[in-house]
């Protein structure tokens, strides 16, 4: 009965150990693309990386990515293609052209092909949104506070609201300003001044869908013509020189893409999260390829 | 449903005036030596061919026209009772059937019920007790629920996994009865074994489709358990003492063929064996009990009194540290009980009332923690589901070829959900308030069963359900069709149509891997699902006591919910996070449509020495939800292409038999990353974005992406029986998974640093299997 009993024991216990399987099962090698060309940019930058498997090790240095050389890049119009010139520098590699070899403009379509050296291709295609206006932007001093940040730190606050108009059908939007001023930090014992530029997101006033580092950034989908207003608080600035604002319009594939991203990385590292898909709009290859148009305005401040 | 009414109504009348027999022949069948009812036995009258069935009290009625009727009463694994009756009058008859001590092919067993081209009821598998006992066993345990996942159309959900699979619906979609009173989970540990004797069981029946009107609430399947009531002329009973559990019955007579009791139990202790032979860096503690009760009292010659008990319990530890840096803690237990106590009343000679009020509750207490690299990681689910019914039944026998069956149930649904999983621990989180939902589902229903001329045979119903949650109240009907046309040489064409609603749901956690059943009833916010099943067979009986059906069904879901993508229960997602308590289990789910469709091949033999059957589904299961894999159908989880059981046993003399089965399956889907690829975020320059450039992207190319290896493994079982006057021993020797094939229950990825520790991450995936080969050993000795 003993033998019996540790036969049937090691039997169970041992025959039926954790097996490791590298997930390599169905691994199929994609091409990675980055690209958000902007009507404003002088300059559509284009980045081309390769997957790995699961099993594998990620970099975070620039320098070592698995960037894609030598592959054919290609954008076109419809009318006009441009072949993009390949940049390896110590930092990033990337794909690049210039505005004068092909214009974005507002409401085109533009087509992008990929052939890498080993024969492996991806394609996709986007549409330049149409850009919203800004109605009117303003900072109100007159809120301005002292308030207590942390136990032994002190700050200002003021609202600053922007105005838009946004008229583009189909599109999202980010809203972002830039302070320029100078920032003071005071504890028990110092206090000291800096000039900076700090960049602020706008709470839009019903709650949104996108988070991203706790700042809500992006509009759902709007009507066409509805004027909507976005607040912010500067906590930080004790002094304002002036406040650029932006109003970047972009299409539903970057908010589809940066929703799901949003989901995935926020639970990446939660055992108990249930898996989450990335969006894509690289036929035959993961990534990005996404218009935007950007609008800005600057008011000069006098505190 | 106005037409529908009407057909009814016209079958009604049909019947009635056609068929006005003058006499009721009504009685009892009853197991000679026990006095237990025997459900499900034949009552013939040879001249007419009028035929009847006793129902769960061992009940029948069969109408006669006077004169002189040669009356047939059969049962399988009895001897035929045959008896020539001049009726002028009602009759009252009841009949005591003795027991075949060996089943031999020579042996003429007369029972419509198990002959498939004679009943309407399409989609039901009715295993004989005997055959269920006969299998070969996983640690001597002989189990209906694992058996009945050998069966066309039911699957396992794979190694190791607790629940099954009705024609690619979830889990939670089968209604299993013990006794009329719900179990919400009816497996012990990784579903290795079920909640479930087989030993105390006197019928096990699944119905996958063509539900009678009685049985609502699940989409699935509806499995019918009745327990023994226990010898009512001596004290019987068996000790079972096996490798890892044993067990014991007794059956006692309170008062002599008038009150019984049969009580049975089961413990674990497979964990006192295993102890030593853990790996070191792995150490935990599991076992089980179980107890069923019933107690059976005869008030007088018409009323029967039952009160039926079970209790489960399921206590689990595991601490694995996998990785240097890495430690699994896990700690669950979980409790059904289910109580009934109904009464059964022969009102007059054509009707026939059954009463029961029904208590059910079950318990989970899962809690987790795993301990990574960047953080330790806490879960904690609780799940209570307690559920009070009262339901009344009625049978009228109309005439010899005509049934009706109405009767109306209510019940009050108490739920008490939760899940919550935080990064580090936060007491205040784990420890918090627990928000309670309740809910009142009740039905009324009607059902007509019919014979049409000598060929067509059908059961005619609905069901209205009333369903409250909180000022909210919904009615729903359910149309039930079955039909039946008997052609030649034992050739029958079944269809059936069902609508089904549920108003429950079973949230489970896809990755854990733990048990974290979720059990919520439909809100405003997240609504009851609807099935509406279309199923058309072909079957017929051979002489030689076996069957062949083949079954086409095709199922559409509505309102099929699943947790969505990148859900978690997480609730610190940052300090930020207003009021905790605001986000509830609600916020995770989203809905959508299943669509489930395939054809079975079921060849059954139920008798003889040779005894079995080859099952085979060919089955698709697709989904497609809103908020799911960006839009698109995806194959579900439980979507297996292919499924194959052989099952044999061989009674080589009174003493030995060997018995044996194979079961393959395709493997079942998950959801798998494919790849890792970096982030990079280059617009708006200078901004926020450049932030997210750190964090890794894993590719899916789909919700449930992965196709597991194929699920096969060989069984093997021998049995001896000695018997020396009324003392039975048998030994039963049995290996599971012969050919000890690693069948996977789990995958999951695991981090780990790389060689330097720095950030940069290795991941690795893992598979888990949990069932090698397992010999075993039991010894039954019974008196």
């Amino acid at each position: 009965m003993r033998i019996f009993c540790c036969f049937f024991g090691l039997t169970l216990f041992y025959s039926s150990c954790i097996k490791e399987v590298h997930n390599n099962f169905d691994f199929e090698e994609k091409i990675v693309v980055y690209s958000y060309p902007n009507t404003s940019d002088s300059i559509i930058k284009l980045i081309l990386l390769n997957n790995q498997p699961v099993s594998a090790s990620l970099e975070n240095n620039n320098e070592k990515l698995p960037y894609l050389k030598n592959a054919t890049v290609t954008i076109s119009d419809g009318n006009k293609s441009t072949l993009l010139t390949f940049y390896e520098g110590n930092s990033e590699s990337f794909y690049y052209t210039d505005s004068n070899s092909l214009k974005f403009e507002e409401g085109k379509n533009y087509y992008l092909n990929i052939n890498s050296p080993d024969g492996r291709y991806a394609r996709s295609s986007l549409k330049i949104p149409h850009s919203s206006n800004i109605l009117s932007a303003s900072v109100d001093t007159s809120s301005v506070a002292k308030i207590t940040l942390y136990d032994n730190m002190m700050s200002i606050s003021r609202e600053v609201t922007l105005s838009v108009n946004l008229n583009a059908a189909n599109a999202y939007h980010f809203v972002y300003a830039k302070v320029y001023g100078k920032t003071i930090w005071y504890d028990n014992k110092d206090t000291s001044v800096n000039s900076t530029v700090k960049d602020f997101y706008f709470n839009p006033n019903s709650s949104l869908p996108l988070q991203i580092n706790g700042n809500q950034t992006l509009s759902t989908k709007n009507e066409i013509g509805v004027a909507t207003n976005f607040k912010t608080i500067d906590f930080f600035s004790v002094e304002i020189d002036s406040v650029e604002f932006f109003l970047i319009t972009v299409e539903e594939n970057y908010y589809k893409f940066l929703k799901s991203k949003q989901i995935q990385s926020s639970n990446t590292n939660d055992p108990f999260a249930e898996p989450a898909l990335l969006f894509s709009n690289i036929e035959n290859g993961l990534g990005v390829f996404t218009g935007l148009t950007t609008r800005s305005k600057k008011i000069i401040l006098k505190e | 449903m106005a037409k529908s009414t009407i057909l009814i109504f016209a079958l009604l009348f049909y019947g009635i005036k056609i068929y006005p027999n003058n006499f009721v022949l009504s009685g009892f069948a009853f197991d000679k030596n026990s006095r237990e009812p025997l459900i499900g036995a034949t009552i013939t009258d040879k001249n007419s061919d009028k035929v009847c069935i006793s129902n769960s009290m061992g009940y029948f009625s069969l109408q006669l026209d006077s004169g002189l009727h040669e009356i047939s009463i059969g049962f399988i694994g009895y001897k035929t009772h045959v008896e020539e009756l001049g009726i002028s009058k009602d009759f009252e008859l009841n009949v005591y059937l003795e027991t075949l001590p060996f089943q031999l092919d020579t042996v003429s067993i007369d029972s419509k019920k198990n002959s498939e081209s004679k009943t309407v009821q399409s989609g039901e598998i009715n295993l004989p007790i005997h055959q269920i006992q006969s299998i070969p066993s996983i640690l001597g345990e002989n189990d209906p629920l694992k058996i009945a996942q050998m069966l066309p159309g039911i699957q396992s959900g794979g190694e190791a996994t607790p629940g099954f699979f009705v024609r690619g619906s979830a889990a939670d979609q089968n209604l299993v009865l013990i006794d009329d009173a719900p179990i919400y989970n009816p497996f012990h540990l990784f579903g290795i074994f079920s909640v479930i004797n087989a030993d105390a069981l006197k019928t096990f029946e699944i119905t996958k489709g063509g539900y009678s009107a009685e049985y609502g609430g699940r989409l699935a399947s509806i499995v019918n358990i009745n327990l023994k009531e226990g010898n009512k002329n001596k004290t019987k009973g068996y000790l079972n003492l096996g490798l890892a559990s044993s067990k014991v019955l007794l059956e006692l007579p309170i008062t002599k063929n008038k009150s019984s009791i049969i009580i049975s139990g089961r413990s674990s202790y497979a964990h006192l064996f295993a102890k030593p032979f853990l790996p070191k860096d792995q150490y935990g503690t599991y076992y089980f009990y179980d107890f069923s009760t019933k107690y059976t009292a005869e008030l007088s010659a018409k009323t029967k009194l039952y009160f039926s008990g079970m209790f489960s319990a399921d206590r689990f530890n595991l601490v694995d540290e996998y990785l240097p840096h890495s430690l699994y803690y896990a700690r669950v237990k979980w409790n059904n009980t289910a109580l009934s106590l109904r009464i059964n009343h022969v009102i007059s000679k054509k009707l026939f009332w059954k009463s029961a009020i029904i208590f059910s509750n079950y318990n989970l207490l899962s809690k987790a923690q795993q301990k990574n690299l960047d953080a330790t990681y806490y879960l904690q689910y609780q799940s209570n589901i307690r559920e009070i019914a009262l339901k009344n039944d009625f049978t009228y026998y109309l005439n010899a070829y005509q049934q009706i069956q109405f009767g109306v149930t209510i019940t009050r649904k108490n739920f008490v959900p939760d899940a919550v999983t935080s990064k580090n621990e936060d007491a205040s989180l784990l420890n918090r308030t627990i928000q309670e939902y309740n809910a009142i589902e009740s039905a009324i229903y009607f059902e007509d069963e019919f014979k049409l001329g000598k060929k067509l045979i059908g059961r005619i119903g609905g069901r209205v359900n009333v369903y409250s949650y909180k000022n909210k109240t919904t009615i729903n009907p359910e149309p039930r069709i079955s039909l039946a046309y008997q052609l030649a040489k034992s050739w029958a064409i079944k269809g059936t149509y069902t609508q089904m609603h549920q108003y429950l749901h079973l949230i489970s956690t896809k990755g854990v891997g733990l048990p974290t059943d979720l059990w919520v009833p439909a809100t405003n916010k997240v609504p009851y699902k609807m099935a509406k099943q279309y199923t058309v067979a072909v079957v017929k009986d051979f002489a030689k006591s076996f069957s062949i059906s083949a079954e086409g069904y095709y199922k559409e879901i509505f309102n099929d919910i699943s947790l969505k993508e990148g859900s978690s229960f997480m609730q610190i997602k940052s300090i930020d996070v207003v009021d905790k308590n605001d986000l509830t289990w609600e916020d995770n789910i989203t809905t959508g449509t299943s669509w489930n469709y395939g054809s079975e091949v079921f060849i059954h033999k139920k008798k003889g020495r040779l005894q079995g059957w080859i099952s085979y589904t060919l089955a698709w299961s697709i989904s497609k939800f809103k908020e799911l894999n960006f839009g698109n159908s995806f194959l579900n989880r439980q979507d297996r292409r292919h499924s194959l059981s052989i099952m044999m046993i061989y009674r080589i003399n009174e003493k030995w038999s060997i018995s044996a089965d194979w079961v393959y399956m395709t493997g079942n889907h998950i959801t798998l990353a494919n790849s890792i690829y970096n982030n990079i975020d280059i617009l708006p320059e200078n901004s926020y974005l450049e932030s997210h450039s750190n964090f890794v992207n894993y590719e899916f190319t789909g919700i449930n992406n992965f196709k597991m290896p194929p699920y096969h493994r060989f069984d093997f079982g021998l049995s001896y029986i000695k018997q020396r006057k009324d003392l039975i021993t048998e030994f039963d020797l049995s290996v599971y998974n012969v050919y000890n094939r690693q069948n996977p229950y789990f995958y999951y990825l695991v981090s780990s640093p790389d060689k330097s520790e720095s950030k940069v991450i290795n991941s690795m995936m893992k598979q888990v299997s949990v069932l090698p080969i397992i010999p075993s050993i039991n010894c039954k000795i019974s008196f």
